[in-house]
């Protein structure tokens, strides 16, 4: 089985936030820091790269560094494959934060405890979106239900520039190459480039 | 985790529990390997452990839940690292009484150092992540080998009298080797916006070279002259440098960081040909 997460098309984003803004108003973090961010790989325009925009969160990883290392079992992997963290039983010792090779997890000052995206696991269980896809302007950012298949989505890549998973812990987000001829052929020189 | 506020009491912690540690060890083995008995040295290793504890509890955002952190035994890392802690005073503090009420067992200062000694390896795993930049490799090994080396200086100094003994000046030249891989791996790291995130870093060299001659260089050479005591506060002075450069130099793995080192990448690759 292969567990819940995201898809992330690169050439349908367009950074415009709308996915964090939603994330904020539906888990009432707007005060707080967001759980997910756009990030923008070569804003500036270099013309050896693409431009393109990362929305991350949590990626619900397949070995979660911050299950593994949290010293109170506040992190639970669901069988669904989304990982969330009780507030209950976090100590704030904010070692979920050192070990997320993604620095995911965020420290809440005010309550004293971690906090990170749950994929919103009260909308998923009501059969809905998470509020960041849903909110999604141009359908580049999708859920994908946990499958019994396991069968890989056509197309999709584990990593881009950019995204990298140098702690081997499995994230559960695929994203989609940007398409259009130019740009498609930028980001596999780019690719290539960098494998060299 | 970049603030240096919320390093404070870790700094703290680890500086005295590892000094701790270390004596306790230090104490066992010049007590098993020479007959050298430092009850002293037991009990004050048992007070800065207890100390350190005490004040690691101040970096929890939730203090009352701190039993809490015993959950993960056998999976983390910490609370590995806090059970071994709870372990290594218990014994330490068994072996500090039972010298004051005057019937010192040597079983007790073995078992006391051992527990120690485990309690340093494991503060070393801790920090063994690998989304930590700087905390790869060698630096897992530098709570047990700075501990010890502190230990051993200390007990050294103020407990043997006549000639320095070869273990000390082996204990020393070994945390010298170890902490040396540390600072050509972090020397060796370049200069990007993912390490200049980190404002400490431009400064590792002259910080982790402060270490180094306190820690190691300073001591070894006044006890291969004559043990002093400025060996023991040049060593307990090395090791707060050592700690505040271990969390100081944090650069942790993220995808802003990532992002930034493709951009950097970008400019030394040809724009490909427009078909």
């Amino acid at each position: 089985m292969t567990g819940a997460g995201f898809l992330l098309d690169l050439h349908r984003c367009v950074g415009c936030g709308a996915c964090v803004l939603a994330c904020r108003i539906e888990n009432g973090r707007v005060e707080t820091a967001a759980w997910r961010r756009v990030l923008a790989l070569n804003l500036r325009r270099h013309p050896a790269g693409p431009t393109y925009f990362l929305s991350v969160a949590c990626h619900h990883c397949e070995e979660p560094a911050c299950l593994k290392g949290c010293p109170s079992g506040a992190y639970e992997k669901r069988p669904d494959g989304i990982v969330v963290h009780h507030e209950d039983l976090c100590l704030g010792c904010r070692y979920c934060e050192m070990t997320c090779p993604f620095a995911t997890p965020t420290y809440d000052d005010a309550k004293g405890v971690m906090s990170k995206c749950h994929l919103c696991a009260h909308r998923v269980d009501a059969g809905r979106l998470p509020a960041c896809v849903s909110a999604c302007p141009t359908e580049a950012l999708r859920f994908v239900a946990a499958s019994t298949t396991g069968a890989p989505i056509a197309g999709a890549a584990a990593l881009v520039p950019g995204f990298a998973d140098p702690a081997d812990c499995g994230p559960a987000l695929r994203f989609l190459a940007p398409a259009g001829t130019r740009r498609a052929e930028l980001f596999r020189s780019l690719e290539e480039a960098l494998k060299r | 985790m970049t603030d240096g506020a919320a390093h404070r009491p870790l700094v703290a912690f680890t500086a005295l529990a590892i000094a701790g540690a270390g004596l306790v060890s230090a104490a066992a083995y010049f007590e098993l390997a020479h007959g050298v008995v430092s009850p002293w040295a037991v009990a004050a290793g048992a007070i800065l452990l207890a100390a350190g504890l005490a004040v690691s509890l101040g970096h929890l955002g939730r203090k009352w839940r701190a039993g809490l952190a015993a959950r993960g035994a056998g999976r983390s890392a910490l609370s590995n690292e806090a059970l071994l802690a709870g372990l290594a005073l218990a014994a330490a503090a068994l072996a500090a009484g039972l010298d004051a009420g005057g019937s010192h067992a040597r079983a007790a200062t073995a078992i006391a150092g051992a527990l120690n000694a485990a309690f340093l390896v494991s503060v070393g795993l801790v920090y063994s992540v690998r989304g930590q930049r700087t905390w790869r490799g060698f630096s897992a090994a530098t709570p047990l080998s700075g501990g010890l080396a502190f230990g051993a200086i200390a007990v050294q100094t103020l407990s043997v009298t006549g000639d320095v003994l070869l273990g000390t000046l082996l204990v020393v030249a070994a945390d010298a080797l170890i902490f040396s891989r540390r600072w050509r791996n972090a020397a060796g790291m370049a200069l990007t916006e993912a390490t200049l995130t980190n404002s400490w870093f431009i400064h590792r060299s002259p910080l982790l070279g402060a270490r180094f001659f306190l820690l190691d260089v300073i001591p070894y050479f006044l006890l291969a002259v004559s043990p002093a005591p400025f060996a023991v506060v040049s060593a307990a002075a090395g090791l707060i440098v050592d700690r505040f450069s271990f969390y100081a130099l944090a650069v942790q793995h993220t995808t802003e960081h990532e992002i930034a080192e493709v951009e950097a990448q970008m400019a030394s690759i040809d724009r490909p040909a427009r078909s």
